[in-house]
């Protein structure tokens, strides 16, 4: 495959990210790693904890493997999956995400996703926030993840709001 | 007696064991799917209970006497479930139109420690308004959850891998919407995860109602 030079790609990434409205298909790409559509959700009234969704996809020949999220905004991040049994929910903490090769892993609801406990502050709808991925052997990867409700009505989001 | 008059007899035995035996399986295999209807409609589901309101009034079963209850339990440092299930309500509310009028949605916070009266209010707002989020003493949540048979359990932070006594801690909890009549009987359970148009769908029902067919939603 043809690559294009780092410079003509920086510039249409910044074009790109001008252009595009917020929250529409972010992506973050770190070697052979690419970060889709990360989001937080948004907390309201004193809530002390959050999560954060994306998808993370390995363009690698190699299995990457995610050990740990951090982030400045809270005192403990998690990766969590959400067990159902017996009709009981259960968040149980993941050491470690493998992601295969050529492969991707979803970070959503009924699945996995970054618990953000302990907030420093509130995170409002529109905000950023830093949160840093740190893999074995491919390092960390740096994302600045925009804050959403925690719900958009279908309607809403079908007028493309 | 000769071969062949006595197969014929046999194998026509063979068929018929074979069709008991058909009819036996299928018998067994409906079994469970009767027991849980059965389960889902025993009674003792649900029942008085006495919680706080957002505005910091006390309010009881009572209150929602004369309309349909959907009931869920949850928290809000709860991340997955209970925002989906809140959606899903929202959702159903707008597909159930104007009969929505006749359903009290209401969140129970099984995490009294941390969900203050505002703090729920404020959670179940963003969803819907039409949602009431009610919290209470930890008595009065636990009274709540065992008449619905709600099951909860605090995880502890230190078993999150955190400090001891940290508040980072985790709930698990049952996450059934239960579906109440108008005088507080129980009706059924849907999960937490159901369709926004099944979840309409199944509570018009109940009401003997039927659902205008969506499609264009005009609005």
């Amino acid at each position: 495959m043809k690559r294009l030079p780092r410079r003509t790609l920086l510039v249409a990434t910044l074009a790109l990210g001008l252009l595009a409205p917020a929250a529409r298909a972010e992506e973050v790409r770190a070697g052979d790693l690419v970060i889709r559509d990360p989001w937080a959700v948004a907390t309201v009234g004193g809530q002390k904890a959050s999560g954060a969704f994306m998808v993370i996809e390995n363009r690698g020949n190699t299995p990457a493997i995610l050990v740990g999220v951090v982030s400045p905004v809270a005192k403990k991040v998690q990766i969590h999956r959400t067990i159902m049994k017996d009709g009981v929910a259960r968040m149980v903490p993941q050491a470690r995400i493998e992601i295969p090769p050529k492969g991707e892993v979803v970070l959503k609801r009924g699945g996995l996703h970054v618990m953000l406990m302990g907030l420093h502050q509130p995170l409002a709808a529109g905000d950023r926030i830093p949160l840093t991925l740190r893999f074995a052997e491919r390092g960390n990867v740096q994302l600045e993840v925009p804050v959403r409700p925690p719900f958009a009505r279908r309607d809403r989001k079908a007028r493309g709001d | 007696m000769r071969r062949s008059t006595l197969l014929v007899p046999l194998v026509a035995l063979l068929l018929v064991l074979l069709a008991v035996a058909a009819y036996l399986r299928i018998a067994h295999q409906s079994e469970p799917a009767q027991t849980a209807t059965t389960a889902a409609d025993a009674p003792a589901v649900g029942g008085p209970f006495t919680l706080v309101a957002p505005d910091g009034r006390t309010v009881t079963e009572r209150d929602f006497r004369g309309r349909w209850m959907l009931v869920f339990f949850g928290y809000t440092f709860c991340p997955d479930v209970c925002p989906t299930a809140l959606a899903s309500v929202s959702l159903t509310l707008e597909r159930l139109g104007p009969l929505a009028d006749r359903l009290a949605p209401v969140f129970i916070s099984i995490d009294p420690e941390r969900d203050t009266p505002e703090v729920v209010g404020a959670y179940v707002r963003q969803f819907d308004p039409r949602i009431t989020g009610l919290t209470g003493t930890p008595e009065q949540v636990r009274a709540a959850a065992q008449a619905y048979r709600a099951f909860f359990r605090k995880v502890a932070a230190e078993d999150l891998g955190g400090e001891a006594g940290d508040d980072a801690y985790l709930m698990e909890h049952s996450a059934w919407l239960y579906l109440m009549d108008p005088e507080g009987r129980f009706v059924r359970v849907f999960p937490h995860s159901v369709d926004p148009e099944e979840l309409a769908a199944g509570i018009a029902a109940a009401m003997g109602e039927t659902l205008v067919a969506s499609g264009d939603k005009a609005s």
